[in-house]
């Protein structure tokens, strides 16, 4: 500021004018000066040198660049004693921080320093941000406008924002009283849109609200709103409009990512984002640094892609991809002919091949010609038309035929000659032609087929009585019946999971074939069986052929089941064979050890006589049957009774931690002996009964009746029916304790009466059985085993089953109270009204009571 | 009073001497819970009765806590309804199945899925685990029972069971039987030991059918309005039980702790209690007037009844029922 004393120059200076620069001291001045790049050190405050440099690890760090301390880096020791626990050290990013980390200017400053809350850098929420975003743009459309508001922001919050804090407000809320959140609408839409199983629910169309995780009155401050931010408008254009932003013309909008890209051997693209290294974590991260500017990103040619229409008076450059055979533009050794025409064409077009040559002596009109023949011969009514006139004979050894040869040959007399028609071009091919024919077809399918020319076989008729397509024809290889006899061995091979299945095959293939054909085999399984497990379970025969078993159902089982006679009727059982694993996860032993089927095998008969004949249904099977009567008899030598012998022994064996729940007395358990009751039973069944005889001869249901019992008569032996028929008394009875509805407590009376009438006439059982046998699905071999077991089975429980009939209900047969004589049984059934009566008064009692009651009427008598 | 041990047979042969003692039955409603998962498709106890469980209209299964009345855990997997689920005997997994022809084996704990069978060409309704939980069956629409391996990786099922001749509507399983009930109007028992089929013709469809807890018994529930117990060996009918309304749903039935009592929900809104011996009517429980009642759980050793009608599921005990301590 202060003007120089001299007045040399005429103008005025300013400031401190420089020192005059000694020549001799600017010597080692300038020497000084001119240190090399290399050996310019940066220090801080204590001399220490401040940077290495890139590549010698950075800034300044521990003892002058050592490590640790003056004394150098002091390891640490691990300490531990049973006193002083050493605990587990964890570090922290301060351990690892100089003292410039923690100065002004370092990572983690420990000096004073004003909050975020009172800086200008204070975090804004979403809102504020998006108005503030506003507001730029309007700025930086009309520049400079409110700019000096933008960059100057209040320090402080203003006394609203610091009353409305006062109150609980929080920024990010919206203002006024908190509310309850109302539940979301139902979607009406949806729901009715959604398949609903079983009942429908006034309050099961949202299933997937979140609401139900809110409690109940839980209040919620109300949403924040935006601002609407009011904006000068300081222009002429309409509302909306806004000109072109001038920052999208100074910046590339779209920067190509500079992500690494690279394709792995399997062809996969894959791609690396991000930057790798270069960047510290506490440095705030750098524009792409790695990002490549590529020309593409610039325009270089100058708007053809944009207008291309527009050419600016330029001869238009004719197709931009065709520019190579026309030189649109003229370069190197032509540069001032412009836009010349070619003179020859290019050879950018794709080659073109011409098609075959024709033949000369193609005639396209050929088969014109062969109908005109036909008409022709048709027309003439020609009876003997060479055939070598249309195709020429192969064979000369062969005699020539007419065409009645052929007829006869082919026994076609059924149409007469002069109407026939030719059909198709077979009707114009020699027999013998015709023949070749056939065997040819055969030939690859037929292996013990040989090509002799001279067998000419008479070729079989189509049986046309059998529709075309079967369902039984949809079988692989249904053409060749060596070859399907070979897979169905494979296929039940597979079903009894053999582990090689070809290997049953026989077959006099040779190895290669067989392979060939086991590889065939093997993928045609996998269809076939899918097929036929999946589809069968969705498709039904139309019309199946009704089997024994279905017939049974309809007109035995059926009816019984309507009228309440459950029981041997209804009951039926069939073989299964559980699949090995199936037992194996069951921890069962498996039943048919040695069976190759899996699943239900045959069924046995609609009647199962073993169930009536042995008291065990159980024992169906032969050495199921064994154990059952292993069983029995162990029981009755341990405790003299024969105990439950209706049950199978697999029952008692099965679950002995249960224990006591498994005999049948907690079924029949609870209030069943109630003396008043009793006694009002005993009043009405009699009415009933009476009810039921007059009804009797009424009943328009008599002859399904006899059918049943017919068969099941049959199926009895001698000194059994008449046991039988005393059970049938006792599911008379005990039917009726289970009855309301008088009219069904008639039925099972009508069922002895006829039962009596079927009962004329006993049949011996042998023959029966062996008629049946005969009957029924199953070989009599089968059935015969089962059934001599059985019969001693009869034998032994023969006396237990007649205390058990006099029993008032079904379920297990009591144990013997004494032995009871066959004669008492058949006087009981020569007089059925009357003990009737009596039994049924029995009716309702408990097995030991009823004991009692027994041993009192056998007193009477 | 409250038999909180398993009940020896001792304990009932006194029982039943005891004639004027009344027997106990679920009638009180203690509580109600709406599972908030759309319709309960089924509720059912696991095995050892701590825990239940209900199958959604929503696609999820949710565990309870039945006594305190607690959710514990939601199961979301199926891609449709889900019709059944059933426990495994170390409550570790859960087998359930639904409409969309899947069998889900979970993890309790973790709600992951273990494995997924798949294999049935239609809506499966009712799944099992057998008492090893080693094989879980499968019983659906498409008339099959498969028996799916836990054990194993193989994707398809051990066996199928196709013998029935329509869908399956019920499934039971014991230690050595497989007990179906089918629409066909049959009641199937496989004795695995015995290595037979063991059908019953009952006429009607039959929408449920259960073993009594001494396995001799079965109970049948058909769309007749009709209940039947039937002798598993002969198949004589020992009791039929008529009074409640089933003709239209898949209703399920089912017998008391002590096998004394049968039970069964109805399409009038009420749960219809029936003595096992006489057959007669001896309660009829109110619970939503002129509402199915489709799906109801036992308890396996006390006098607990879960009955499950349309979004919610009512627990029901006996009068002497002391609430536990640390409920809530």
């Amino acid at each position: 500021m202060s003007a120089s004393s001299d007045d040399e120059h005429p103008y005025v200076k300013y400031g401190t004018p420089l020192e005059e620069i000694d020549e001799s001291e600017t010597k080692p001045s300038m020497l000084k000066s001119n240190v090399p790049v290399f050996d310019q050190i940066v220090t801080d405050e204590e001399g220490r040198r401040r940077f290495h440099g890139a590549f010698t690890g950075g800034f300044s760090a521990g003892y002058y660049n050592t490590v640790g301390t003056k004394e150098g880096w002091k390891p640490s020791t691990f300490l531990s004693s049973r006193s002083n626990k050493s605990k587990r050290k964890t570090f922290q990013a301060n351990d690892f921080m100089d003292d410039e980390d923690r100065g002004d200017f370092g990572i983690a400053p420990k000096t004073l320093s004003t909050s975020t809350d009172f800086t200008s850098k204070h975090k804004r929420n979403a809102i504020q941000e998006k108005q503030l975003n506003i507001q730029e743009e309007k700025m930086t459309l009309s520049f400079g406008a409110n700019l000096l508001d933008c960059l100057v922001l209040p320090m402080r919050n203003n006394i609203g924002i610091k009353m409305l804090k006062s109150m609980g407000w929080k920024e990010g809320q919206g203002l006024g009283p908190h509310v309850v959140r109302r539940k979301k609408k139902k979607k009406k839409k949806s729901a009715s849109k959604m398949k609903v199983y079983g009942c429908r629910l006034p309050g099961a169309d949202d299933p997937d609200s979140d609401d139900e995780n809110i409690p109940e009155n839980f209040q919620f401050a109300p949403k924040d709103m935006m601002p609407i931010s009011i904006l000068h408008k300081d222009d002429n254009y309409g509302i909306g409009y806004s000109r072109l932003d001038p920052t999208a013309a100074l910046h590339v909008k779209e920067k190509k990512s500079s992500a690494v890209k690279a394709r792995t051997k399997s062809g996969s693209k894959l791609s690396f984002y991000g930057q790798a290294f270069g960047v510290g974590a506490y440095e705030e991260e750098d524009d792409d640094i790695y990002a490549q500017d590529s020309m593409s990103n610039y325009d270089s040619v100058m708007s053809i892609e944009k207008n291309p229409d527009n050419t600016y008076g330029w001869t238009k450059p004719l197709a931009i991809a065709g520019a190579g055979h026309k030189e649109a533009i003229g370069y190197g050794d032509t540069p001032k002919i412009l836009f010349v025409h070619a003179k020859r064409e290019a050879k950018l077009f794709p080659k073109v091949y011409p098609p075959p040559p024709i033949p000369n002596d193609f005639d396209p009109y050929k088969r014109m010609k062969l109908q005109r023949e036909s008409k022709r011969i048709k027309d003439l009514n020609l009876t003997t038309v060479e055939p070598s006139t249309v195709l020429p004979p192969s064979n000369e050894n062969q005699p020539r035929l007419t065409s009645q040869d052929r007829e006869a040959l082919l026994e076609d007399n059924k149409s007469p000659a002069p109407t026939k028609k030719a059909q198709s071009i077979f009707d114009f091919i020699s027999f013998e032609d015709r023949q070749r024919m056939e065997a040819a077809k055969r030939k690859p399918v037929e292996l013990g087929f040989k090509g002799d020319n001279k067998i000419v076989e008479q070729p079989t008729m189509v049986d046309r009585s059998k529709p075309l397509c079967d369902a039984t024809s949809l079988k692989p290889f249904s053409n060749n019946p060596e070859k399907l006899r070979r897979y169905e061995q494979y296929e039940r091979a597979i079903r009894q999971r053999k582990k090689d299945p070809y290997s049953v095959i026989e077959s006099n293939l040779t190895e290669w074939e067989r392979k060939h054909e086991q590889h065939e085999f093997a993928r045609l399984s996998q269809v076939y069986l899918h097929l036929s497990t999946n589809i069968s379970s969705k498709f039904t025969k139309a019309s199946e052929n009704e089997d024994n078993d279905s017939v049974v159902q309809r007109e035995v089982t059926e009816p019984a089941a309507k009228m309440k006679m459950f029981g041997i009727m209804t009951h039926d059982s069939v073989e299964w064979h559980p699949d090995p694993l199936l037992c194996k996860r069951f921890n069962v032993p498996d039943p048919y050890p040695n069976s190759e089927s899996v699943g239900v095998s045959k069924p046995f008969g609609g009647f199962k006589i073993l169930a009536v004949m042995g008291s065990s249904s159980a024992a169906k099977t032969p050495d199921a049957g064994h154990v059952a009567s292993e069983e029995d008899s162990e029981t009755k030598s341990k405790t003299g009774i024969v105990s439950d012998t209706k049950c199978p022994p697999a029952f008692n064996k099965s679950r002995p931690f249960i224990g006591g729940r498994w005999d049948r007395k907690p079924v029949f358990a609870g209030p069943m002996d109630k003396p008043a009751e009793k006694e009002d039973e005993k009043s009405e069944k009699k009415e009933d009964t009476q009810t039921t005889q007059e009804l009797e001869e009424k009943s328009p249901e008599r002859p399904p009746m006899e059918l049943f019992k017919s068969i099941f008569a049959s199926s009895e032996e001698d000194t059994s029916s008449s046991e039988e028929e005393k059970e049938d008394d006792d599911d008379a009875t005990s039917d009726q304790n289970v009855k309301t509805n008088e009219q069904e407590e008639s039925e099972p009376v009508i069922k002895r009466a006829s039962a009596a009438d079927v009962f004329m006439r006993p049949i011996p059982v042998k023959e029966n059985i062996l008629q049946q046998a005969v009957n029924d699905p199953t070989p009599p071999k089968e059935s015969e085993p089962d059934h001599e077991p059985m019969e001693q089975d009869e034998v032994n429980e023969q006396p237990d089953e007649k205390n058990g009939s006099d029993d008032g209900y079904f379920g297990p047969i009591l144990p013997p109270v004494r032995p009871a004589s066959n004669g008492v049984e058949s006087v009981d059934r020569g007089t059925p009204p009357k003990h009737d009566k009596k039994q049924l008064k029995h009716k309702k009692k408990k097995k030991h009571e009823h004991k009692g009651k027994k041993k009192k009427k056998d007193k009477h008598r | 009073m409250f038999p909180h041990n398993k009940p020896s047979s001792k304990e009932e042969s006194t029982d039943k001497n005891d004639t004027t003692k009344k027997t106990l039955l679920p009638e009180q409603l203690v509580y109600t819970i709406d599972c908030k998962q759309g319709a309960v498709r089924a509720v059912r106890y696991n095995f050892d009765g701590n825990y239940c469980l209900t199958c959604g209209n929503d696609k999820t299964i949710k565990l309870w806590n039945p006594k305190k009345q607690m959710l514990i855990k939601k199961y979301t997997g199926h891609g449709y309804d889900v019709l059944d689920v059933a426990g495994s005997n170390d409550n570790s997994q859960l087998a359930s199945c639904g409409s969309d022809k899947t069998v889900i084996y979970w993890d309790v704990g973790s709600g992951q899925i273990i494995r997924r069978f798949r294999g049935h060409a239609g809506r499966i309704n009712c799944v099992e685990f057998n008492e090893e939980s080693t094989v879980i069956l499968s019983g659906s629409v498409d008339s099959s029972v498969r028996a799916w391996d836990c054990r194993s990786r193989k994707s398809s099922p051990i066996q199928i069971l196709d013998e029935a001749k329509d869908s399956i509507s019920s499934l039971q399983v014991t230690d050595h039987e497989i007990l179906t009930s089918s629409i066909d109007g049959k009641v199937r028992r496989y004795d695995l030991r015995v290595g037979t089929m063991f059908s019953d013709f009952i006429g009607s469809a039959v929408t449920s059918a259960k073993f009594s807890k001494d396995g001799q018994c079965i109970l049948s529930s058909a769309h007749d309005n009709t209940l039947r117990l039937l002798d598993v060996t002969t198949g004589e009918m020992l009791g039929e039980y008529t009074g409640h309304k089933n003709s239209k749903y898949m209703i399920e039935c089912g017998l008391n702790y002590k096998d004394d009592h049968v039970l069964s929900g109805s399409e009038d809104g009420l749960i219809y209690i029936w003595d096992l011996v006489e057959g007669t009517i001896t309660k009829r429980v109110a619970v939503r007037p002129n509402k199915v009642i489709h799906s109801l759980t036992l308890h396996p050793e006390e006098n607990l009844m879960i009955a499950a009608c349309e979004d919610k599921i009512y627990f029901f005990t006996d009068e002497n029922y002391e609430p536990p301590d640390d409920i809530g």
